[in-house]
């Protein structure tokens, strides 16, 4: 009855209501009652995104073969981001730190996904340009300057001009004029990575399809008019195979292309259409295949993965045959910061082929997801033992529960809080971030083994001085506020160091200890008054 | 428990001779580090790390062959040992060096000892009946992470985890049929880190230990307006975790990832203490210097015991029940640096403070507490 009272008391503080609420609160994300990750269902733990330690993936850090400024630095992430985005994978983060590391994370991707994303780490992207399938410059005849007086902004009636020079080799350059003669409002196709020494295989529907329309009213304007068929066998020069009924004839068709080296094959169906049987068979002639349908990309979105082509800016003049030395790409843009993006998408562009500074991999590391699951599991049962552990120690030196209960929860709660806080940011758990709480955990039970001592000595009469329950207890929020402070001062340059790799340890730890000082210590503070009174 | 333990101390030993005990350690701890150096885990160091799940135990005689062969390659500093992964029951070799290397560069030295290795999991399920063309489609919506192949009846499927009964209620599934389904696990893991990247990210890290330091030294002058204890607070924040890194170097605990993480939790529960024993020293008034100590000596030992046993516990935990390197590192790290603290913090730290305090002074500031916005 009696402390039933008691706790009816102690519901009326702010504080205490606050740290209760924030723990309710708290359970609501990490269980994802509140759908905080729309696929998964209501579960504990649910609720939190786990970095690559316990969710597993594929890390790899590329370093730079000298240390570069930031410009060139966003230019080569915008390059690797770029490539690896359009192989239609979901986003992969490409991180820089430092003046010359880049970090690709990779969460969740198959074996075969994750060898390509290698390769496209691995080697340099062949950039090219061609005018109705003539190639007319490579990625090493092109350089564009990066400088800020590369380029130019300016205001225009509906917006802000933009534009980007690049300059041509010789050798590029009289190539470019040779196959622009006469071209004077054709495309120059710009491809990255245009698939090499390969045939595209569709279904004959698809074929009659592809090459009896023109899209029209897409946003990218990469056809000009063209059937979509025209776009990949004229000006991106790549082979189309079309699947009839009789699968042999087909397979001799393509076995011919294989004599004149076209050993690869893309097939632009799904397997509905186009089986995987089809596609052994390929392989056993000793094809290698890759699939990629049209699912529910556009047209232009389609053909431009397929082939590698980024990009079709308008021939505005006729070159007649004569060497083109400096070209200047334009654009308008509605707003200035438009603009700017503009202009760094197309520098990231036009020197994808030659990336600025050349990049190798540095390290490589894969994480199986049962590894982390397990790591977390155990990391979970060790967590629980050591909590009790520490009730147990403080229950032996004050001989209350009514101490060592409220001294378990508080850390409980403290670790419930901090964990709904890094699900409502959609943070990342990392190894790091775990250590990072149990740091600020400890730390917690040392505050509050100061809270408690610091009233029980008054009560106990040790000094002479007669103060308050709320005046001591405010001299421990000196002590705990200054210990507080001086932790965060000590994780503030922590969190910068290498791709944040120590981040999440100084994250977690600088949160931990905010909630404690502002939520749970506050609460626990109230439970002691409320407790020690009488 | 711990009554006027400071007064009993210094009854026996002047507190200017436990004054000086920390420094010299971390003295010697310094000369150990400087002569005996710190090996560096892979993550620092750069080199490859190479994990592999056997089917039968090494004795040691096939261990020195397969040694022998590694070094034939030419690699350096090799180490590889054996061990029993509990969890999965099955025997484990683990290879490090410092170089670089890849997989295939090694792969044949590894294939004659252990045979077929593979970096994922591969099964391989046999069907009676040709399954429907849609089968693939919702496989994959149910795994995404998954390369699935049909040949007619067969299907191939890898990834980085299969999980067999998993994948085997899903054929069933959708397929209607009961099949054979065949998992080669995944019996590889390599990791590799170049050592360039170990070096700069060490650069970084002292750079923001040194930031730490001072940021931290400022908060505490501000707490406390006064020189003296707050470069009793750092010196005790830079000493533990100089004398734990010292202790790594003299039991060859490598500095990875968890133990650097160890140490920087040392530097916040070596504060912890630092700032009560000031408080209490410094903020109050009219009770003699020892009585404080002893006071804040009896809650902060109470607070390292505690930390202390806590991790005591998970070291036992993690050695004997379930093996978790990392958190067995960081219990080891943090033990021996914790024990070291109490004698930084004790010793030095309460030395320094009572020195300051004992010291004749032309004036007396006055002291007022301010810090009370929060409780009523």
């Amino acid at each position: 009855m009696n402390s039933k009272m008691e706790i009816k008391k102690l519901f009326k503080k702010w504080q205490v209501v606050l740290w209760a609420v924030s723990v309710f609160i708290s359970l609501v994300f990490i269980l994802n009652i509140v759908p905080i990750n729309k696929n998964k269902d209501i579960g504990l733990g649910n609720g939190l995104d786990y970095g690559l330690d316990f969710a597993g993936g594929i890390q790899i850090q590329l370093q730079l073969e000298r240390p570069v400024d930031s410009n060139i630095m966003a230019i080569e992430k915008g390059i690797l981001e770029n490539r690896l985005n359009s192989m239609g994978l979901k986003d992969i983060p490409v991180r820089s730190w430092g003046d010359q590391y880049i970090l690709i994370q990779v969460a969740g991707a198959s074996p075969e996904e994750t060898t390509e994303i290698e390769n496209i780490l691995k080697q340099q992207a062949r950039f090219e340009t061609m005018i109705d399938g003539a190639l007319a410059v490579t990625g090493d005849e092109i350089s564009v300057d990066l400088s800020p007086g590369g380029t130019q902004l300016y205001r225009e009636e509906n917006g802000f001009g933009w534009s980007v020079g690049v300059k041509h080799t010789p050798e590029g350059a009289c190539r470019f004029g040779k196959v622009g003669d006469k071209k004077r409002g054709r495309p120059v196709d710009i491809f990255i990575d245009r698939p090499d020494n390969t045939t595209i295989l569709m279904d004959s529907n698809t074929y009659f399809l592809l090459g009896n329309i023109t899209p029209s009213g897409e946003i990218s304007g990469i056809f000009y008019g063209d059937t979509p068929i025209k776009v990949i066998e004229n000006r991106s020069a790549i082979p189309v195979v079309a699947l009839k009924s009789d699968v042999n004839s087909t397979l001799m068709e393509i076995m011919d292309y294989k004599a004149k080296g076209y050993t690869n094959v893309i097939i632009a169906e799904n397997d509905t259409i186009i089986p995987d049987t089809i596609r052994n068979k390929l392989e056993e002639n000793g094809l290698k295949t890759t699939r990629s349908s049209i699912g529910n990309q556009s047209y232009s979105e389609w053909i431009m993965k397929l082939t590698g082509l980024r990009s079709s800016p308008k021939l505005n003049f006729d070159t007649r045959g004569e060497c083109v030395y400096s070209a200047i790409i334009t654009g308008v843009a509605q707003t200035l910061d438009e603009a700017r993006l503009e202009i760094q998408r197309n520098q990231v562009l036009l020197t994808s082929g030659n990336l600025p500074v050349k990049a190798t991999v540095e390290s490589k590391s894969t994480t199986p997801p049962t590894l982390g699951v397990k790591f977390l599991k155990y990391s979970f049962y060790i967590g629980v033992i050591a909590l009790l552990t520490i009730g147990l120690v403080i229950f032996l030196r004050y001989r209350r529960l009514g101490i060592a209960i409220p001294i378990m929860l508080t850390d409980i709660s403290e670790v419930l809080i901090v964990l709904g806080l890094a699900s409502l940011i959609n943070w990342n758990l990392d190894l790091p971030s775990i250590a990072g709480i149990i740091a600020a955990v400890g730390t917690g039970v040392n505050d509050q083994i100061v809270m408690t001592d610091e009233t029980l000595r008054h009560r106990r009469k040790e000094r002479k001085e007669i103060i308050s329950v709320t005046e001591q207890i405010r001299r421990a929020f000196f002590i705990i506020f200054t210990a507080a402070a001086t932790i965060i001062a000590a994780m503030i340059p922590i969190l910068g160091i290498g791709a944040g790799m120590l981040k999440g340890f100084a994250f977690t730890t600088i949160m931990g200890v905010l909630v404690g000082i502002f939520i749970t210590r506050q609460g626990y503070a109230k439970v002691l008054q409320e407790f020690l009174k009488e | 428990m711990f009554d006027n333990l400071y007064s009993k101390l210094t009854s026996k030993i002047p507190y200017k001779i436990l004054i000086i005990i920390p420094p010299i350690i971390t003295l010697l701890s310094i000369f150990i580090i400087l002569t005996n150096g710190v090996s560096f885990g892979i993550d620092f160091q750069g080199g490859t790390w190479v994990d592999v799940t056997l089917n039968d135990s090494f004795d040691q005689g096939t261990l020195d062959k397969f040694n022998n062969d590694l070094s034939s390659l030419g690699l350096s500093d090799v180490k590889s040992y054996t061990g029993f992964d509990i969890d999965t029951k099955t025997n484990k070799l683990t290879v490090v060096t410092t170089d670089v290397v890849n997989e295939s560069f090694i792969r044949p030295v590894f294939s004659k000892y252990i045979g077929n290795l593979s970096q994922i999991d591969i099964a391989k399920v046999q069907l009676n009946i040709q399954p429907t063309s849609d089968l693939r489609d919702k496989l994959l919506s149910r795994f995404p992470y998954m390369d699935i192949r049909i040949n007619n009846r067969t299907i191939i499927l890898q990834a980085l985890d299969i999980n067999e009964e998993e994948l085997k209620s899903a054929i069933e599934y959708y397929t209607g049929e009961k099949p054979d389904i065949e998992i080669q696990k995944k019996n590889l893991n390599i990791r590799s880190v170049g050592p360039t990247l170990g070096k700069t990210f060490r650069e970084q890290g002292v750079k923001a230990l040194m930031w730490a330091f001072i940021l931290m030294s400022l908060v505490v002058f501000i707490a406390f307006k006064d020189f003296v204890p707050s470069i009793a607070v750092v010196q005790s924040a830079i000493c533990d975790p100089l004398i734990a890194l010292g202790g790594m170097s003299l039991f060859k605990v490598p500095f990875d990832s968890s133990s650097l993480g160890a140490l920087l939790m040392l530097i916040g529960y070596s504060v912890d203490t630092d700032i009560l024993l000031t408080a209490r020293v410094l903020k109050q008034k009219g009770s003699e210097i020892d009585e404080n100590i002893n006071g804040a000596m009896k809650t902060g030992l109470m607070m390292t015991l505690t930390t202390l046993t806590a991790m005591i516990i998970t070291l036992l935990v993690t050695a004997f029940v379930i093996q978790i390197p990392t958190l067995n590192t960081i219990a080891t790290v943090l033990i021996f640096g914790l024990i070291m603290d109490l004698f930084t913090t004790w010793f030095t730290n309460t030395g320094l403070l009572k020195w300051h305090l004992s010291r004749p002074r032309t004036a007396t500031k006055k002291r007022i507490f301010k810090f009370s916005i929060f409780s009523k």
